[in-house]
């Protein structure tokens, strides 16, 4: 799920890059000594987890993992995803440079929608924990494959059948999203519940 | 906590392979018959399309023949294999792999992706995690520097 150099009008690009350092700035300003830790290994799992690859009939599909991270690191998922999508662009080429930013919006932005309407369902024990994650993943690459199609859109008709494809491609990943999601959950609250109700 | 930081960015330092092989390209090649095949890739294994392959004579360093690599980053020369002889990728900005024929050894089989991505992903991988906890370990110091 990563849109490659070359293909996005500048227009989308710049907007990608704006509204992504605005989610980094927001998110450098609110993070404190004690979230360091917790977000890097965040990050961290976000740069590993895309280059695990399911084969689905011919084939295959990557992890996102962008609603368990936002979940965990509210504002600072910005800077968990954006570190590791760069990374991802200079040592794999996933992605590239001029296409950071839009990136970084179209996996940021679900996570931390996903941290506003999950985080006070799980604090405040109003949903099972299991239900939280699957909806947590399961949304949060819902709404990333949907920017990706809107994104790709903006780069004229000729990427309309592209974007559609896109959406419909991600469509188990959501599933497998929301699974994997839902067992992280399931064992942080098992031995660590701290990090999950505040 | 800043202990653990310390200990954190310390043996990502430790994991941090001597060299980054970002952009580092791959060339393997192969025989079927007197025909030389080849395949090059990045780091991470996209392959290198469209790119100059050259063969050289190891002993007069003429140019013997040139193509190019196709869209899946190989390329095939009909070649005579009795003489020595040099293959060179060049991938563009300086990246550029080679492989080396002596004319005697045993023909060599096409290669494992499996295992070559590996070795080149793990690495890689590697490095990237250590780069995360270098980029955290900043933010830390700067933040804690902010706010003394």
């Amino acid at each position: 799920m990563h849109i490659s150099e070359g293909i996005l009008p500048l227009t989308t690009l710049g907007a990608g890059y704006a509204i992504s350092a605005l989610g980094v700035g927001v998110g450098l300003k609110n993070i404190r000594d004690d979230e360091m830790v917790r977000t890097a290994l965040l990050s961290s799992t976000f740069f590993v987890a895309s280059l695990i690859h399911i084969p689905i009939g011919p084939t295959s599909i990557h992890l996102v993992l962008n609603g368990f991270v936002g979940l965990l690191a509210g504002w600072s998922c910005f800077i968990a995803i954006g570190i590791a999508l760069l990374l991802q662009a200079l040592l794999f080429q996933f992605g590239g440079i001029t296409t950071l930013g839009i990136n970084t919006l179209v996996m940021s932005l679900p996570a931390l929608v996903c941290f506003l309407i999950f985080s006070p369902l799980l604090s405040g024990k109003k949903l099972p924990v299991a239900m939280t994650g699957f909806l947590c993943g399961f949304t949060s690459v819902f709404f990333s494959a949907l920017l990706l199609s809107l994104s790709l859109a903006t780069a004229g008709e000729s990427f309309f059948p592209a974007a559609r494809l896109v959406f419909a491609a991600n469509t188990p990943l959501m599933l497998i999203d929301g699974l994997i999601t839902t067992l992280a959950l399931q064992f942080i609250m098992k031995v660590k519940p701290e990090m999950l109700v505040s | 906590m800043k202990r653990f930081f310390l200990l954190f960015i310390g043996v990502s330092v430790l994991l941090t392979p001597a060299t980054l092989s970002a952009h580092g390209v791959r060339l393997f090649c192969w025989f079927e018959g007197e025909t030389l095949h080849g395949e090059g890739y990045f780091a991470g294994g996209d392959p290198v399309k469209n790119s100059k392959v050259s063969v050289i004579d190891s002993a007069e360093k003429n140019v013997l023949a040139e193509t190019r690599t196709s869209e899946s980053g190989t390329f095939t020369i009909s070649l005579d294999t009795s003489i020595p002889f040099q293959v060179i990728l060049d991938a563009g900005q300086g990246h550029r792999a080679s492989w080396t024929w002596n004319g005697t050894r045993e023909k060599e089989k096409p290669p494992d992706h499996r295992e070559t991505e590996s070795e080149n992903t793990l690495p890689a991988i590697a490095a990237g995690l250590a780069v995360i906890a270098l980029l955290f370990g900043f933010l830390y110091l700067w933040k804690r520097g902010h706010a003394a």
